[in-house]
């Protein structure tokens, strides 16, 4: 732990990277609820797991428990299968509606 | 100040920087762009993180094979310019009022788990995995040994995953055997 790197992480690193995973969250999660198209949502939940990836990859380090790094390659996996479900609905609701704003589905419903 | 620490921080700056293009810019293309920005940089931390083989999944698999597919939708689905035109969801100040609950929920407990601890991240590191050292942590053996072994049946699972997500896109999308029509 004598390197600049260790003592990096060891030190502010931990509270610098818990800052970052924080922002990148909740900008995730404002994009989700915020935009009113289809696929600015799908990319703020490609934002908010990416940001968790970060929290288990930088406490593996921390740990130097390999565990962590397995974990995000799980996540990696669920968000390729989420991107590709995802993809799939907004392109077949284009194809009934012609738009991907979430509030003309509410208004054209009937 | 060391060139990996200073990497590290740029890189998580430009990070954030990425993801306020994504909820800023008015089209989804610039949004992927931010986002793609984002997850190169993510990329870089992870590799002074010492996990090379995440960061390289990161650039294969995040910003090679999914921002790809995205970026492709958006120029395929040709959308006009009246999706785009109000970014923002008419629910704004409700949505925005729910954010910033988060963000004082999420603050309180950062507060409450780490303030004036400065030594809380050393005092987890005491309690690292005796069997291995900075030094030689990371690399593809420890991974590919770890997930070959202990976390088997969740690599199984997850391949199980992938092929029940590539089902549910064919049976989705219809696609349009010998000429039979939908709906």
């Amino acid at each position: 732990m004598s390197s600049p790197l260790g003592e990096f992480v060891t030190g502010f690193g931990g509270f610098f990277t818990l800052a970052i995973v924080f922002v990148l969250f909740l900008i995730g999660a404002a994009t989700f609820i915020l935009r009113r198209t289809l696929l600015h949502m799908l990319m703020g939940v490609e934002l908010m797991l990416n940001a968790v990836n970060l929290n288990l990859v930088y406490f593996a380090r921390l740990h130097l428990n390999i565990d962590g790094q397995i974990m995000s390659l799980m996540v990696f996996v669920v968000a390729a299968c989420e991107v590709a479900v995802g993809i799939a609905i907004i392109v077949r609701l284009f194809k009934r509606t012609g738009t991907i704003g979430v509030e003309t589905y509410s208004e054209e419903r009937g | 100040m060391d060139f990996n620490v200073l990497m590290y921080i740029l890189s998580g700056l430009v990070a954030i920087a990425g993801g306020l293009i994504l909820i800023i810019a008015k089209h989804p293309i610039r949004g992927a762009m931010g986002l793609l920005i984002a997850m190169l940089a993510l990329a870089a931390m992870y590799a002074i993180l010492q996990a090379h083989s995440i960061a390289v999944f990161q650039i294969i698999i995040y910003a090679g094979a999914i921002m790809v597919l995205i970026i492709y939708f958006i120029m395929l689905l040709d959308i006009k310019s009246d999706d785009y035109r109000r970014p923002f969801s008419k629910f704004f100040w409700l949505g925005g009022a729910f954010i910033l609950l988060l963000t004082i929920f999420f603050v309180l407990k950062l507060y409450f788990a780490i303030a004036g601890q400065p030594d809380v991240f050393k005092a987890m590191s005491l309690s690292a995995n005796p069997a291995s050292s900075p030094d030689t942590f990371g690399g593809i053996e420890l991974f590919s040994k770890g997930l070959m072994s202990r976390y088997l049946f969740a690599f199984e699972f997850v391949s199980t995953l992938l092929f029940a997500a590539i089902v549910a896109v064919i049976s989705i999308v219809q696609l349009d055997w010998k000429g039979r029509k939908n709906e």
